[in-house]
């Protein structure tokens, strides 16, 4: 049965830190993500989650004007692409890395301050026959002024 | 709760900094009412935990705040991104224009010390 499964990714942090799975995502975070973010400032904040091949995950986040911003998205080897895009409040997509060969990091500057959405998705293998792939997905945010 | 209140106690010091003398063009003002985003992200946050005395409590405070901060506009023209090939990144243009009286000011200043004190004199 196919399914997408949307997981606000809020909500998703809250019941992962009663979990013992989060714990295993954040190491994972700090060795795999966190390197990514380079000589941006990493903002303090760990996001990861457990994610199942074709799931998606959402995040709102609020970023600041004259201030330059990294995102990184990193799943697990054993997971396929990490999809992501970035909204507006009104949905319009700023920026999809699937146009760009599924980049892990995206540089980025705000005139005006404003809320901005992020959905993350875990592609799929098609492989019909085997379990769907399961990993950590890890979303780190650093800054720079 | 332990978000709120960390967010509680940098709102309150942003608003502790602030010099009225030159309020408009005092930049803190500006991050102060860019904080207008992330209420209903609270908010979100809380509700997961309604049913709980102490969050519904907190709910109530932060919809005090949020009651303050609807009276702030802020006008945001449509984000258009443009990349910069000099710095190898996206700039997301658009202009905001941002409504804020001294007074409504002085209302998010006493609605978040009276907050910060319900936590520090509960």
């Amino acid at each position: 049965m196919k399914w997408t499964k949307i997981i606000p990714l809020t909500a998703l942090i809250v019941l992962a830190f009663s979990t013992s799975a989060f714990g295993q995502c954040k190491a994972f975070a700090k060795k795999q993500c966190l390197p990514e973010l380079g000589n941006y400032t990493h903002d303090g904040n760990y996001h990861a989650a457990v994610l199942v091949e074709g799931e998606e995950a959402e995040l709102y986040k609020t970023f600041y004007s004259d201030m330059e911003y990294r995102v990184a998205i990193v799943g697990e080897d054993k997971l396929p692409a990490i999809e992501f895009s970035v909204m507006d409040a009104n949905r319009n997509v700023l920026y999809s890395n699937k146009e760009h060969n599924y980049a892990s990091t995206w540089d980025f500057r705000l005139e005006a301050s404003q809320q901005l959405k992020l959905v993350i998705k875990v592609t799929k293998f098609n492989a019909a026959d085997e379990m769907p792939a399961n990993g950590c997905v890890s979303i780190m945010f650093g800054f720079k002024m | 709760m332990v978000l709120l209140g960390g967010w509680i106690e940098g709102f309150y010091i942003s608003t502790q900094l602030v010099n009225m003398d030159n309020f408009a063009n005092d930049k803190l003002v500006g991050r102060i009412v860019d904080q207008k985003f992330s209420i209903d992200i609270l908010l979100n946050l809380l509700a997961d935990s309604r049913g709980n005395q102490a969050v519904d409590e907190l709910i109530d405070q932060v919809n005090e705040l949020k009651t303050v901060f609807d009276k702030v506009t802020v006008e945001t023209s449509a984000p258009r991104p443009v990349y910069d090939e000099a710095t190898q990144s996206t700039v997301i243009k658009s202009e905001s224009k941002v409504n804020i009286t001294k007074e409504v000011f002085n209302e998010l200043t006493t609605t978040v010390s009276l907050i910060r004190n319900s936590f520090i004199n509960p």
